[in-house]
């Protein structure tokens, strides 16, 4: 069948289409095949795996120095988020990239800004044995788990064998898959609840299909499921100004090719409330600064204030419920709380 | 019989082949079946995964026929396939053990899988990209000529809205694509329009990205996943048909042997049932030949204990007369001048009685073994048996008469038969002296011949005395046999009887004796009417 509509469709089908979209409306198109979807319960996951996973997210003693733990940047208690332009790593370092949130990270169709890591396992690595963040080792971790009769009886119970590097992403990874944050007002919304949004929530979704932000933030996780450029419509560095990063490159650094230069993971708008500051280099403080530049680089479009208020009014509609698994949360601050 | 053996012979035959042919066919069936058990299941994985590899090509299209943006579902039939890549179906041995010697090859096949796979998801991300930035500028434009009331403007945006759609529908147009870079290099920005500015920007934006998404979707279509799929699949089938149709050459092969095999050994068998058949009627044959030959050396050995025995007696019988003739002789010897002429004579006569006995029994003996060795010839004619008989009594008469018995002949008619006179007369010699021997004082020997059933003539002799004891009846006839009653100094060789028998017997008939009710004791010979030429039967 693939052979079948290898075969472009013809122009007047194309035409018809596209017409229809554009007189009828396009909200019609939208709102008839909705591009957003509802949360789900994430599939339930072996108790004995998250409290290990938990335990492993929470704990500092896995960097060189026993001061930097996942949570140190992706902070439970605030929104899976450190809240800094870019996180501090061990010994004070400052790293690269605006840190994501841990929450319905599971929903990313890649993990980091450039999608290097395929998978939350491959990514759990990352932060670990990066230098800048954790600069441990597996040599360090393992001895550290090894150590902690604690740790040793989870490994036990969760695995029933001894702790090993794939042993250990695959516990953080699968804590990670429980942090689904369900049951916010748009999914509340979606699933039949007419009086989940206000009325100005509903103007700024119903703006924001027709402003076309929905072509890059749509799907489960409201965003990504796709790699898109920065800077359609207009150069967003130079806008920006400032030094250019070593993160502004994108995803070039992955493939090396020029056309995925400034090419970076559309990222989820979840729970995009609690995440400040926002873009892969923290550049936009607030939501209103968040919305106003990418209308202006992605879509050239300049937004009055009253759009941007109700898109705004939207995205904070996008807030879910912490799940139950991320509790109980770490005792201790982070070690360099901003 | 021998029909019926042959025919059954065959149908176990065609049974015995038709029982290993099913055996065959089974085991084939079997073995095909496990083999057709992981055909199916990797059938399921490849159809599964082009399936997949379909549906992103369709969810492709959907996207940019529909527009709609259905991403997510183009992420996760992604990940679907590149599954495949890690986690493809191992190739199995029939008994489901994992098959190393067609595994590099199936790596290969799965590499190449993987990496087409990942060209395709890469042009699949370029899709995405692209598409996303088309529709925003295709939904930008309507919603400027909406708002904007500047006809100029308006209708700008409407023609470049339009050339655009065209364009859209036909990328490799280059005749539409000159028209529409025309257009745009006229709607240059202009900054007295921010508007005509945007729009223009739209335009050349959503121009772009139709190319880089027709360039993606050549890409996303382009047939290499489904050619590696196709290839992978056939790294495993090319496989499994080899052995499958080697296999079942083979065992084909394998059940034709049996059943051939099979036919030998059922043949193989039948001919060792019928041979030990056979056997066993040769045994049986064997057997019964091997106790006639028993049998004969039983009689042999018998013979020979009997001529042991005969020897044993007739030497004892042959010494006492010689004793008593040379002891009488020296006795004459010694005794010459002082003994009287009495008693001279009664030395004589000693002798002479000695010497006379010593004659009988060798006659006798010589008698019997010539009757034995079947030398003697006879002369059978037709004779009458009455008048032998009568020529034997008138013989004996003197003899009866000194013992005070009477011989009387019951019947006078004659008797005819075929015998030799001479050797019946010696039989009825034998018979009558004895019975004359054996009678009380006073009593009659009757004598009573008659023609019986057959022609057959019987004479019987019959006496009173003291009888012939019912155990002895046989034996009597044996030689040196003499019935336990015989008076000591009865004389006879014990031979008698023996002679009569074998002459009787020689002649064909029967010679037997036995008692009355009344302790009279019969003898009874009988002779047939013709000659019969009989061996000796035994005994």
């Amino acid at each position: 069948m693939g052979i079948l509509f290898a075969r472009r469709p013809s122009g007047l089908s194309v035409l018809f289409s596209m017409v229809l979209a554009a007189v009828a409306g396009v909200e019609s198109a939208f709102t008839s095949d909705f591009p957003f979807q509802a949360l789900t319960a994430p599939h339930a996951q072996n108790a004995d795996t998250v409290e290990l996973g938990r335990k492993l997210f929470n704990d500092p003693r896995l960097s060189k120095t026993g001061t930097v733990s996942c949570s140190s940047c992706h902070n439970l208690a605030s929104g899976g988020v450190d809240h800094l332009v870019f996180s501090r790593g061990e010994g004070g370092q400052i790293g690269d990239v605006n840190s994501p949130t841990v929450f319905n990270s599971s929903l990313n169709f890649r993990q980091f800004w450039n999608g290097r890591a395929d998978s939350l396992e491959e990514q759990a690595a990352g932060p670990i044995l990066n230098p800048k963040e954790m600069a441990s080792s597996w040599d360090h971790v393992l001895g550290v788990i090894a150590g902690d009769p604690e740790y040793v009886r989870l490994f036990k119970k969760a695995f029933g064998e001894p702790a090993k590097p794939k042993l250990v992403t695959s516990a953080i990874a699968i804590f990670e898959k429980t942090l689904v944050t369900e049951n916010s007002p748009l999914d509340r919304y979606i699933n039949g609840d007419s009086t989940a949004l206000t009325s100005q929530q509903i103007t700024g979704l119903k703006k924001f299909q027709k402003l076309g932000c929905i072509s890059c933030h749509q799907g489960k996780g409201i965003g990504g499921n796709m790699f898109q450029r920065v800077g359609l419509a207009e150069d967003y560095f130079k806008l920006r100004g400032g030094k250019p990063l070593a993160s502004d490159v994108g995803r070039y650094a992955v493939t090396g090719r020029e056309e995925d230069r400034h090419v970076f993971k559309v990222p989820s708008l979840r729970n995009v409330e609690s995440t400040a500051p926002y873009f892969h280099d923290g550049s936009a403080r607030t939501l209103e600064e968040a919305v106003t530049t990418m209308a202006r680089v992605q879509l050239g479009r300049r937004l009055s204030p009253e759009d941007i208020k109700v898109l705004v009014a939207f995205l904070k509609s996008l807030t879910g419920k912490i799940p139950a698994t991320a509790f109980p949360l770490p005792t201790r601050t982070p070690a360099h709380a901003d | 019989m021998q029909t019926k053996f042959r025919f059954s012979r065959l149908k176990i035959i065609l049974i015995g082949a038709a029982l290993l042919a099913t055996i065959g066919a089974v085991m084939l069936m079997k073995d095909l079946q496990n083999e057709q058990t992981t055909h199916q299941a990797t059938v399921t994985d490849f159809l599964t995964a082009r399936h997949y590899n379909h549906l992103l090509n369709e969810t492709v299209l959907r996207s940019r026929t529909f527009l709609t943006d259905d991403y997510d579902s183009l992420v996760s039939i992604s990940g679907d396939l590149s599954l495949y890549c890690t986690e493809g179906p191992t190739p199995t041995n029939p008994n489901g053990t994992f098959d190393a010697g067609r595994w590099p090859d199936v790596m290969n096949a799965r590499e190449k899988f993987c990496e087409a796979l990942r060209k395709k998801l890469d042009s699949v991300e370029r899709f995405k990209s692209a598409n996303s930035i088309l529709k925003n500028a295709l939904h930008y434009l309507p919603e400027l000529i909406a708002q904007t009331r500047d006809p100029v403007i308006r209708s700008v945006s409407t023609s470049g809205f339009n050339l655009l759609l065209r364009y859209a529908a036909d990328p490799m147009s280059s005749e539409i694509r000159d028209e529409f870079e025309s257009f745009l290099r006229q709607t240059r920005p202009d900054r007295r329009s921010v508007l005509q500015a945007e729009a223009a920007m739209h335009l050349q934006t959503g121009a772009k990205a139709l190319q880089a998404r027709g360039a993606a979707e050549a890409d996303v279509f382009h047939p290499r996943v489904e050619d590696a799929i196709l290839k992978l699949q056939s790294t495993y089938f090319r496989h499994d048909n080899e052995r499958a149709q080697g296999s079942s050459r083979g065992r084909a092969f394998l059940v034709l042997a049996c059943a051939f095999l099979g036919l030998i050994t059922v043949g193989t068998f039948l001919k060792i049932h019928r041979d030990s058949l056979l056997l066993a009627d040769l045994n049986l044959d064997l057997e019964s030949k091997v106790k006639v030959i028993l049998a004969e050396c039983d009689r042999a050995e018998k013979a020979n204990l009997a001529k042991s025995v005969f020897l044993a007696n007739m030497s004892h019988e042959l010494r006492t007369p010689m004793h008593g003739i040379l002891s009488f002789a020296r006795f004459g010897q010694q005794k010459i001048e002082t003994a009287t002429k009495e008693r001279l004579k009664s030395y004589f006569d000693e002798i002479y009685e000695s010497g006379f006995r010593l004659m009988a029994l060798l006659n006798d003996v010589l008698d019997l073994s010539k009757l034995e060795s079947g030398k003697i010839e006879y002369s059978p004619k037709a004779n009458d048996l009455s008048e032998t008989v009568r020529l034997v009594t008138s013989e004996m008469c003197a003899f009866s008469t000194e013992m005070g018995l009477r011989v009387e002949m019951l019947t006078h008619l004659p008797v005819f038969a075929s015998f030799d006179n001479m050797r019946i007369m010696q039989v009825v010699r034998n018979i009558l002296s004895n019975a004359i021997k054996f009678s009380e004082r006073g009593s009659v020997v009757e004598i009573k011949i008659e023609k019986i059933a057959n022609g057959t003539a019987s004479c019987r002799v019959t006496n009173r005395g003291v009888g012939i004891p019912d155990s002895e009846l046989e034996s009597i006839f044996e030689k040196f046999i003499q019935s336990s009653k015989t008076k000591s100094g009865a004389g006879g060789t014990g031979l008698g009887l023996a002679i009569c028998r074998e002459i009787i017997h020689q002649h064909g008939g029967k010679i037997w004796a036995e008692s009355g009710p009344t302790g009279e004791t019969h003898f009874t010979f009988e002779l047939p009417e013709t000659p019969v030429e009989s061996h000796r039967k035994a005994a």
